[in-house]
């Protein structure tokens, strides 16, 4: 099942994205689990993730038809979440709920899906420390810093992509991108 | 030996390969345990970022789907429940009428069987039967 939605995402992103757009349908289908994981990933918190993502497909289903298809569809949805993300770690409330939020709860959560088949628990154990030091980290980045770095390390999106999503330049990107993995190092240093 | 520099690793890691760093890596133990280690760890990063990313969807779908499981369960238990209490009405109105059927065969019955016994006790024919009453009632009855 996975395979046919990795091979209808690839048959989509060779059509023309203006005409990929007319099937909403399917484009919620495809790529809805990206544009969540990249919200859940900034905000760390499921429900904010999910009111997002809701928000994101409204609006570019509103503004279908100002989508001139100049970059792929899923740059453009990502460009939409990255600007509702911003919108949202602006307001005071999201301020407020950031500060009572525990950073140990999120980390915790995301231990629980490390994939440690036919692991002995030394490799779990350490595998679970450097995800650990990689959360810590984009934690205390800078809000565009770490939208650089979830594009790239998580969603796998070059350079050139990324600086579409963030309406900035490759060079702004790479820049980001130097000093996010200067931080994770600096982390994944002080491990034992 | 003079280590790579951030820079350089960083570059390293986002794809971009030159042969004096690659000379390096393969010479310095330090600097390659390091490397690995950074890539090991944004692997598994986004393989747990996805994973979790994947779990919420599916928790939700099943928490959505949850009263209505839960719903149907329900339905089928009262289905269950009203389907035996309406076989125990069933079983006492079929019961009440068969005792009801019974009671009226042997009332029928009680009927032919005194008839019966009226025409084999009877002494005269049945249209003289009247006169002997008056007959018994002035002579005090038969002696």
């Amino acid at each position: 099942m996975e395979r046919g939605v990795l091979s209808s995402a690839m048959t989509a992103t060779m059509e023309d994205p203006v005409e990929e757009l007319q099937d909403f349908d399917r484009v919620v289908q495809l790529y809805r689990p990206a544009v969540f994981r990249f919200i859940l990933a900034s905000l760390r918190d499921q429900d904010d993730a999910e009111s997002l993502t809701q928000d994101c497909f409204l609006k570019a289903y509103r503004y279908r038809h100002q989508f001139r298809g100049d970059a792929a569809l899923k740059t453009w949805l990502m460009q939409i979440a990255a600007n509702l993300i911003r919108d949202l770690t602006r307001s005071r409330r999201f301020q407020f709920w950031k500060r009572a939020q525990s950073t140990a709860v999120c980390a915790h959560n995301l231990l629980e899906f490390v994939s440690s088949r036919d692991a002995s628990p030394e490799t779990t154990a350490l595998v679970q420390e450097r995800i650990k030091a990689i959360w810590t980290a984009t934690g205390n980045l800078p809000e565009k810093q770490r939208a650089v770095f979830l594009l790239r390390f998580v969603e796998d999106m070059d350079l050139l992509e990324i600086a579409a999503v963030l309406g900035t330049s490759e060079g702004t990107v790479k820049s980001h991108l130097f000093r996010a993995l200067h931080a994770v190092r600096e982390q994944m240093r002080k491990l034992p | 030996m003079t280590h790579l520099s951030s820079i350089q690793i960083s570059e390293w890691i986002l794809g971009e390969r030159d042969p004096e760093t690659e000379r390096h890596l393969n010479a310095c133990g330090k600097c390659h345990e390091e490397i690995s280690g950074l890539q090991n760890g944004l692997m598994e990063f986004k393989q747990s970022v996805r994973a979790w990313s994947e779990h919420p969807a599916e928790m939700r779908v099943s928490a959505s789907r949850m009263p209505l499981r839960v719903s149907w369960r329900w339905a089928g238990v009262s289905a269950g429940v009203t389907s035996i209490m309406m076989g125990i009405i069933m079983l006492v109105l079929y019961q009440d009428v068969q005792q009801a059927q019974r009671e009226s065969k042997s009332a029928e019955d009680l009927l032919l069987l005194n008839q019966v016994h009226a025409h084999l006790t009877r002494t005269v024919p049945q249209p003289m039967e009247q006169l002997m009453n008056l007959m018994n009632d002035e002579t005090g009855g038969p002696q």
